[in-house]
Order: C-alpha cells, then sequence, then structure tokens
C-alpha cells in the first residue's frame, strides 16, 4: 500500500484537487467564477512571462550583465525587472542561468532575489490600486484581440509583443472575474464569519496564504485573491495581513521545488530565497502589531484613504518585504559563507562538463559562456595529453623562457595511455558539447548566439583533430626523441618547439586581461606557420643529401611535419574561437581581418597601402 | 586574402547589416582593433630588437610582418567604412 501510495502520490494528489474542485463547483456557482478567474490570470502570468522573455529577454540578458558589480545594482535590478515583467520566477530562472555559467557572483544573484522580493509587491499596488477599483475587463477585450493578432505573427518581436498585450488582457480578465465572483459570492456568503484573531489567526491565515501559493504557484494569484476577497469585504483586515505573510513563504517551496534539478549554484540561490522570505515572514509576524501602525501612518501621508484595507494592504506587502531587506543586507556576507559551506562546490572531475551540464535556461549569454568556458575545458584537457603524448610537459612550456631549450631537454618517455586518455578526457567532454549544441540549436536564439555556438563546436571539432594528429605522430616522436638520434632528433625537437611555442603563447594570451588580448594575435602564427613545412622540407631534404638521416627517416619526418601543420591550425582554430571578441561589431571585424592561410601573406595591397599611409604620416 | 577578396568580404557584411537590423559595427569599432594592434606591433618591435641574433628573431619578424599586415586592413577597412557607411552599418 506505501509502496502504491508512493508510486502514485502525483497523480493522486491531482485527482484530489481536481475532486475538490468539481464538488466546490457543485455547490457554488460563484465560486466557479472565482476558480476561472486564478486560472485565466494564471494562464495570462505564464503568457506575459514568455512574451517578455521573447521581447525583453536578451535586453534583460544585457541589464543583468551590468547588474554584477555592486549590491545596489543586482538589488535595482531584481526590482526594476520584476516590476516591468510582473514575474520574479522569470527574474529568478535568469539569475540562475547567469550564476550556473559564472556570469554573475552569488552575491548579485542573492541581491537580485532579494530586489525580485520588493519587485513583485507592485503586483499588489497594481491589483490593489487599478483591478479592484476600475471596470478592468473593458480594457481586457481590445487587449486580447490585439495579442493574439500579434501573436499569428512570424516574427519573434511581434509575437512576443502578442503574448505580452494577451497576457495582461488574460490578467485584467482574471481579475474582472474573480472581482465579480467575490461581489455575488458576498450576496449569499459571509467569510468573515471564519475570520480568527490573535495568534491562532496570525498563524492560521499565513499557512492558509503560503498553502495557496503552493498550489497555485504563484504568489501574484494569492495576493490577488485576498485583496479581492478584502475589497468585497469577504476577509478580515488581520487575517489578510497575515495570508501576505503566508504568500512569501509559499513562494520560496517553488523556487526550492525547482531547485532540485539546479546546480549547486541554482541551489544555494533557492536556499539564500528560502533563508530571507521565511526570516523576513517571521520578523513581520512578530513586529505585526507596529508594522500595522506604521503602514496606518505610510497609508495616512500617502493620502490613502482610512477604509481601503486593499491599498493599505499593498503598503503592508511593501514594507515587510523592505524590512527584510534591510534586515538581511548586512548579513550577506555571512549568508554566502553559511551557503558555500551547506552546499558545498563539488570537486571538479576533468572528464566530465564543468558548465554546460548546468541549468541555463534558453538565455544566451549563459549558454554561450557555458559552451565557451567548457571549450577551454576541452582545451587543457586536449593540449595536456598531446604534450604528454609527444614527451613533452604543457606546464614546463607554460612556465618556460627558452622553449626550443625546454624541449631538447624533454626526453624521458612520460607514461601515458594515450587512447584512454583520449576517450576518457577528450571524447567524452567532445561528446557532451555536441549534445549540447544539437539540443540547443533547437531554440529560437538569436542569430549571432547560434553563428557563436556553432564556432565554438567548431572549435571542440578542431581540438579532437589536433589530438588525432598527435596520435598519429606519436610513435616516431617517442622512437626519435628519447635518447640522442643525430640529426633525426634535432628535426623532431623542431617539431615539438613549434608545438611548444604555440601553447606557451596561447597561455600567454589567456594570462592577459581580457580587454587586451585578442584572437588576432594568434593570426600571427597562422602566418609563421605559413612558411614552416617548407621550411622543414628544405632542412630534410639537405640533411638526407648530406646523408645524416636515412630516406625513410626523412619520409617519416616530412609526414609528421604535415601532421604537426595540421594539429598547429586545429589549435589555433580552437584558441580564435575561444578568444574571439565578445562584442559581436568587434568579433565581426576581427572575422573580415582574418586572412585564410594561403594568401595570409600576398596581401599587397594592404601591405602597399600601409606603407603609403606610413609614409605620409612620417 | 587579396584586396578584392576583402572587399568581397567587406560587401557581405554590409549586405547582410543592411537588412535593418539594430546593431551598427562604426568607425570607433574599427579603431579600438587598431589600438590593440598597434600596442602588438609596438610590443613585438621591442621583442624583435631583444631577441636579435638568437634563434626566436626570425618567427618574431615573421609575427611583426603579418601585425603590419593585419593593421594595413584594419586601416583599409577603416576608409571603406567611413567612405561607404559614414554612420556605420547594422548588425543582424
Amino acid at each position: 500500500m506505501k509502496i502504491f501510495l508512493r508510486q502514485h502520490s502525483t497523480s493522486l494528489r491531482l485527482a484530489l484537487i481536481l475532486g475538490l474542485l468539481v464538488l466546490a463547483f457543485a455547490v457554488s456557482t460563484d465560486f466557479q467564477r472565482i476558480a476561472a478567474g486564478v486560472a485565466v490570470f494564471l494562464l495570462g502570468m505564464m503568457m506575459l512571462e514568455g512574451g517578455f522573455k521573447a521581447l525583453g529577454g536578451s535586453v534583460l540578458e544585457r541589464l543583468l550583465a551590468r547588474a554584477t558589480g555592486t549590491l545596489p545594482r543586482a538589488l535595482g535590478f531584481g526590482v526594476a525587472a520584476t516590476a516591468i515583467t510582473q514575474s520574479s520566477s522569470l527574474v529568478s530562472v535568469i539569475s540562475i542561468s547567469f550564476l550556473s555559467a559564472g556570469l554573475i557572483t552569488l552575491q548579485a544573484g542573492i541581491g537580485i532575489i532579494f530586489g525580485a522580493n520588493l519587485g513583485t509587491t507592485t503586483g499588489a499596488w497594481l491589483i490593489a490600486g487599478v483591478g479592484v477599483k476600475v471596470d478592468i475587463a473593458t480594457y481586457a477585450l481590445p487587449l486580447l484581440a490585439l495579442g493574439t493578432v500579434l501573436m499569428f505573427q512570424r516574427n519573434p518581436r511581434s509575437h512576443g509583443a502578442g503574448q505580452v498585450l494577451t497576457g495582461i488582457g488574460l490578467l485584467f480578465l482574471g481579475i474582472a472575474f474573480i472581482k465579480d465572483g467575490f461581489d455575488a459570492f458576498s450576496a449569499g456568503f459571509d467569510l468573515t464569519r471564519l475570520a480568527l484573531g490573535g495568534i491562532v489567526g496570525l498563524v492560521v491565515y499565513a499557512c492558509l496564504g503560503a498553502l495557496a501559493t503552493v498550489v497555485m504557484q504563484s504568489s501574484h494569484a494569492t495576493m490577488l485573491l485576498v485583496i479581492t476577497a478584502l475589497a468585497s469585504g469577504q476577509i478580515g483586515y488581520d487575517n489578510a495581513l497575515a495570508v501576505a505573510i503566508g504568500a512569501n513563504i509559499g513562494t520560496t517551496v517553488t523556487a526550492l521545488i525547482g531547485a532540485g534539478s539546479a546546480n549547486y549554484q541554482g541551489k544555494r540561490l533557492a536556499l539564500a530565497h528560502l533563508i530571507f522570505n521565511t526570516m523576513t515572514a517571521f520578523v513581520a509576524l512578530v513586529l505585526i502589531v507596529p508594522l500595522r501602525f506604521a503602514v496606518d501612518g505610510i497609508s495616512d501621508v500617502l493620502g490613502i484613504g482610512a477604509d481601503d484595507f486593499a491599498l493599505r494592504l499593498a503598503v503592508f506587502h511593501t514594507l515587510f518585504n523592505l524590512l527584510g531587506i534591510g534586515l538581511m543586507i548586512p548579513l550577506i556576507p555571512r549568508l554566502i559563507k553559511l551557503l558555500e559551506r551547506r552546499i558545498a562546490t563539488p570537486s571538479p572531475s576533468i572528464s566530465r562538463p564543468h558548465f554546460i551540464a548546468a541549468q541555463l535556461g534558453d538565455f544566451p549569454a549563459p549558454i554561450v559562456a557555458a559552451l565557451q568556458n567548457e571549450l577551454w575545458h576541452l582545451y587543457r584537457n586536449a593540449a595536456a595529453l598531446i604534450c604528454e603524448g609527444l614527451n613533452m610537459r604543457l606546464e614546463d612550456l607554460r612556465a618556460s623562457r627558452d622553449v626550443a631549450t625546454t624541449v631538447s631537454r624533454s626526453r624521458e618517455a612520460i607514461g601515458v595511455d594515450f587512447d584512454a586518455r583520449y576517450h576518457d578526457k577528450v571524447k567524452s567532454l567532445h561528446a557532451a558539447i555536441l549534445d549540447f549544441t544539437a539540443s540547443k540549436s533547437s531554440l529560437a536564439l538569436p542569430k549571432d548566439a547560434q553563428a557563436r555556438l556553432q564556432e565554438l563546436r567548431d572549435g571542440a571539432n578542431a581540438l579532437v583533430r589536433a589530438v588525432k594528429a598527435a596520435k598519429h605522430m606519436r610513435a616516431n616522436v617517442q622512437r626519435f626523441t628519447q635518447g640522442e638520434h643525430g640529426a633525426i632528433t634535432s628535426l623532431y625537437d623542431g617539431l615539438r618547439s613549434e608545438i611548444g611555442e604555440l601553447f606557451a603563447e596561447i597561455a600567454q594570451l589567456e594570462s592577459l586581461p581580457a580587454d587586451q588580448r585578442s584572437a588576432l594575435t594568434l593570426q600571427e602564427d597562422r602566418a609563421v606557420l605559413g612558411q614552416t613545412y617548407a621550411n622543414h622540407a628544405q632542412r630534410a631534404e639537405r640533411l638526407l643529401q648530406a646523408r645524416q638521416i636515412s630516406a625513410g627517416n626523412a619520409a617519416s619526418f616530412l609526414n609528421d611535419a604535415r601532421y604537426t601543420e595540421e594539429l598547429l591550425l586545429s589549435i589555433l582554430d580552437a584558441a580564435q574561437a575561444y578568444f574571439r571578441e565578445p562584442d559581436r561589431a568587434l568579433a565581426e571585424i576581427e572575422r573580415i581581418l582574418e586572412a585564410p592561410q594561403d594568401d595570409a601573406l600576398q596581401d599587397k595591397y594592404a601591405q602597399d597601402k600601409y606603407a603609403q599611409d606610413k609614409a605620409g604620416l612620417s | 586574402m587579396s584586396a578584392d577578396d576583402l572587399a568581397k568580404k567587406l560587401g557581405k557584411v554590409f549586405s547582410r547589416f543592411g537588412q535593418g537590423k539594430d546593431q551598427k559595427v562604426k568607425p570607433a569599432d574599427v579603431r579600438k582593433i587598431i589600438d590593440k594592434l598597434c600596442a602588438r606591433r609596438d610590443e613585438l618591435q621591442d621583442a624583435v630588437v631583444a631577441a636579435a641574433g638568437t634563434s626566436k628573431s626570425v618567427r618574431l619578424s615573421q609575427k611583426l610582418a603579418s601585425v603590419e599586415q593585419l593593421l594595413a586592413r584594419a586601416q583599409w577597412l577603416l576608409d571603406e567604412i567611413q567612405t561607404q557607411q559614414p554612420e556605420g552599418p547594422t548588425l543582424d
């Protein structure tokens, strides 16, 4: 029986809710209207969220990227974004995806979530100030008609605008339904008979508020119900205050459920949200009497009527969330320490993806950033394997001042199972990257984000090509560079030095601040590479003529020189994809300036013009 | 890449930009790239002098030639953008 209940708990819960609803519909037709109003309101919220995502997702992302600097900025972003979109869950999801991709700090994420809590109180103001006072249904109908026309447009922006208009229309319609339902309900029933006073009333109604928010998955819907009920006299003011406090707790349950599938950063943010809302609710319950006095004082100053309990509830909602922020801001450093202790950063496995496995949503900036970081993770694995496969150590090359000398001293074989390492550290990550880009290609991402994802995926493909090239030349490198074998050793050291030089230069580029480095630096290496194979061939030919190397070894060397060329070009492709300018315009200029390797030194026109300009300037 | 190829590539970019979109490649953007290239050229010029007579000298000279070529192209691109699209093209 227990197993049956556990296996079918979701279905049983759904059946219970549906059964209770049907029963209530049979008892009261007014309840039908209220329930339909809530349903239409929730549909409107979903539509609004989808519309803002399509219409302003990129704007939100750009603003969010700037909200990382200071806590006030993060708070401000949270308040403004939630007030505009009326969706704290959209703001939370974007914050979690940015945090998971490493684009914002945990402190910024916490600031945004705190701000979003305050921003969500604007919904209560709108409902109490406009929704229950104006015949809002008259505005709903034209909005629905206009919105639906726009939603049928193919253009994503028009479609998004249509969703926003339809969403607002549905919200208005939902409010009107609920208002009418409560007005009719009041004629037959008096729910104020169920009012509870004192601490019991506070606790019971706070629990009811939390429960309603969990069931409807929206604190806005709970606030709508309580404000409308308050306006039609179906709930007492004190009990309504308790419901508002409970709604704040209930909303964290939704966030906690969502965090179940998030990575450790998402879990930390959800826990911060829970701590903040629970503490705020606790303080509000304890300080309910002074808070009520404060609300009365503020309402009098704002000119809110003594009997306008709906607007006074909105004041209370904002005030206690502000109080919570005021209390929690000084505790944020401690909160971060607590979160980092309770939800530890998992020890990274170099075989598994670090960044693309996180919950990134369908927001372009975190998706691109995560793939860029994962490409670099793959680069590190591939570079270490290539170096060790060719008897060198990546860390020695990075630290070296004279790569050629470092290489010539690397004579001992490094015991590495090349194939096993390739499967474990390169192929597995490459497969994860391919899977990630394939899954994201089905999203309606902007064209430049799609192109960037393809560029990064191609970079990952290039790294695999580089490893395979190293595998082909590995046997000869091992044979001729373990110990001295005369001229052939020197030739192979030359190949290894070229590889080492490139890895050292990439490490140097990586160490520069982002605003000082450029993918164009790697174009220099492409130009150098353009002449390298010919030099190797000439040198091998001279040594063969002088009988310092055998014909067989010369042939092997020339083959391996080609593999080296392929390896270096592939590494350059990957590094250029990674170091590409984040700014779209600058990236486009870089792409224009990058020349195909074959023609790299044939741009006479450009060289002559530059020489003329230089002469003219001097 | 010849000047014709560069012009073709630029033409493609302009035709994409010209579809009434929201972001622009401005002369200031090209100047930013030119500034970075100039800084890199100066750095390489110093490195070439410091490495004179060593095995690194040839590689560094080749890199310097490449940067100078990129600078020439960037300068050409700046001229083209300033003459063809004084207000700057628009990215899609």
